[in-house]
């Protein structure tokens, strides 16, 4: 293949293409490095890609472009192609390097002056393999007061509380595989203000240990699809009793996944994933913005850099839990109508959590069946009970049960069921 | 009867797994370092494997490792990261992971047509070097090809080359 020539065009500021800081690998070839990004001395963040290797006269070509927070991760989240966002950058740097990773030429350029042959396909979507997910992650506050890496203690203690319980509630269906966790809570770190978790899975040593590799990559999965994908869905369309969204669906399939590799029984695994996504986005609900804008969601690989996940604004709860079945949604639309007194119920569970006493189940009702969320009150743990036995039958076996139902416009959407 | 079977199995396992001391030599690979990075190498005459090259026919150059075009790591001078540089880096190619290792070399292409231009699946005669998997999490059938003394590009054998522009990517 032909080289190209490059206009030498500087810029005026100098420093603008080259990254000097938070550097990455995003992907490597075992050779080269592919996809990269990092910070110019600037702090803007640079997207880098190669574009060709010259044997003969040993150096490397790379478009360096400088892209926001936002794109980046539209980029990550295969949403925005490598090639969108070329065309959409007025300008970007063509740099070469010799094989000793030296810059010894860069110049800046536009689109126009880039032979087609090199530029990304129309279907230049960031590579399903890029990195490894891990256990820790990182909350980022950004904005407002967060930024002079300053927070309010009082924000610092209540975020870092809604965060571990975002976490926590995530990883809840790890009970259903006999795998137990706890989630660490580390000092804060500026840049703008950073607040460090760690999730370690705790499970007994078996003969057989099976890697958790697939766990942290649901995790990482699960809240991609939570905070990227979920809120461009339509209205109400993890309420419907056939959801036709391809990422729900994938990532349902990832989640039968898990208990497949593991050998054990999974029931209902799509109103499972739905209750799991309804009960994590909780602590977001009354998540007060003051002294930041946003949240930006980051896992941490194993050499401790960060892989952005999300930017959570503000309206990023009320957005999503109009496509969820939520029962603590209000709507002053609908007739809300609490049982005043236990009344019986023929429930059948699919999928119970004896510590904390959250779980789901098939609903006998005027004569039609549908699912609905559980919750149980007034123990330490439920183990024993005769929800867990119910959730551990190989049949679908309806007991019946004395508990209060919120029915909302008819239809059950909570039973409470409480031990004094 | 049974210390029959046992010594048939003996043997066929020798024959079979245990490789025989290759004749090749690998003085120059190992000529400005004090590592064997030769170990846990096979000698494989046998399996595919696929690399990117330059043009449509094999080239000399494209077995020229980083090392003899001057890379050096920064970070590290571990025995690990000199025997990488001196390596050949490509895929192994059999049925259960041709499909796999296309989609990777795809997904590269899509990103930098420019950089991935001919996919050339290979196989090794008799003195050209040895191999050793050198799996990571974003392609698990990475391998690494060390030459020998002798190494020509004659003894490599071009089993197919696919111009990535040309196909449906």
């Amino acid at each position: 293949m032909k080289m190209f020539e490059v206009k030498k065009n500087k810029t005026l500021i100098r420093g603008l293409h080259e990254i000097v800081a938070n550097s990455l690998s995003l992907l490597n070839d075992g050779s080269n490095d592919i996809l990269y990004t990092g910070t110019n001395k600037f702090g803007n963040r640079l997207l880098g890609t190669i574009v060709l290797e010259n044997r003969q006269e040993q150096y490397l070509r790379y478009f360096h472009i400088l892209i926001t927070e936002e794109v980046f991760l539209s980029f990550l989240n295969r949403k925005k192609t490598l090639r969108a966002i070329l065309e959409e950058s007025e300008s970007f740097f063509v740099v070469d390097k010799n094989f000793n990773d030296e810059i010894s030429d860069y110049n800046i350029v536009s689109i126009n002056d880039i032979p087609e042959q090199f530029i990304p396909l129309q279907n230049s979507y960031c590579p399903t393999f890029v990195y490894e997910a891990t256990f820790d992650y990182v909350f980022s506050l950004k904005g407002g007061l967060s930024d002079l890496h300053m927070a309010e203690p009082e924000t610092v203690n209540n975020m870092n509380s809604k965060f571990s319980s975002f976490l926590k509630q995530s990883f809840d269906f790890l009970n259903d595989l006999n795998i137990g966790g706890h989630v660490y809570s580390f000092p804060s770190q500026t840049g703008s203000f950073e607040l460090n978790f760690k999730i370690e899975l705790q499970e007994d040593n078996g003969l057989f240990k099976i890697s958790n590799n697939d766990i942290s990559e649901f995790l990482v999965k699960l809240y991609n699809y939570i905070f990227n994908k979920l809120p461009q869905h339509e209205e109400k369309s993890l309420k419907v009793e056939n959801i036709e969204s391809d990422d729900f669906k994938k990532l349902e399939k990832n989640f039968s996944d898990l208990f497949s590799n593991r050998f054990a029984e999974h029931k209902g695994s799509e109103q499972r994933v739905i209750d799991l996504i309804t009960y994590s986005i909780e602590p977001f609900k009354d998540i007060q913005y003051e002294g930041f804008d946003n949240i930006e969601v980051m896992n941490k690989n194993t050499n401790g850099d960060r892989i952005p996940i999300a930017i959570v604004k503000k309206d990023f709860y009320d957005i999503v839990s109009s496509k969820l079945f939520s029962p603590e949604e209000i709507n002053k639309e609908d007739e809300i109508i609490v049982d005043k007194e236990p009344k019986n119920y023929e429930i059948s569970v699919y999928w119970f959590n004896s510590e904390s006493g959250k779980g789901g189940a098939h609903v006998r009702d005027n004569q039609i069946q549908y699912k609905t969320p559980l919750h149980l009150k007034g123990r330490a743990n439920y183990r024993n009970t005769i929800f867990t036995r119910n959730a551990n039958d190989d049949e679908d076996v309806f007991i019946t049960v004395s508990g209060i139902a919120t029915r909302r416009n008819g239809r059950i959407e909570l039973i409470e069921y409480t031990y004094y | 009867m049974l210390q029959l079977l046992f010594c048939i199995t003996f043997f066929a396992f020798n024959i079979l797994i245990v490789t025989p001391p290759s004749l090749m030599q690998f003085t120059k690979l190992h000529t400005d370092c004090n590592c064997d990075c030769t170990e846990n190498c096979r000698d494989d005459t046998q399996t595919s494997f696929a690399i990117k090259t330059t043009f449509e026919k094999l080239d000399e150059i494209d077995f020229k490792s980083y090392w003899e075009m001057g890379r050096r790591d920064s970070k590290s001078n571990s025995c690990h990261a000199i025997c990488a540089l001196k390596a050949q880096s490509m895929s192994i190619m059999t049925e259960a992971t041709k499909d796999v290792v296309k989609d990777i070399f795809k997904q590269i292409f899509r990103i930098t047509p420019g950089y991935i231009q001919y996919l050339a699946v290979i196989k090794f005669n008799d003195n050209c070097g040895m191999v050793k998997a050198s799996p990571s999490k974003r392609n698990p059938h990475h391998y690494d090809f060390l030459k020998c003394d002798d190494f020509k590009i004659e003894n490599v054998e071009l089993i197919s080359s696919v111009n990535l522009h040309d196909e449906n990517v």
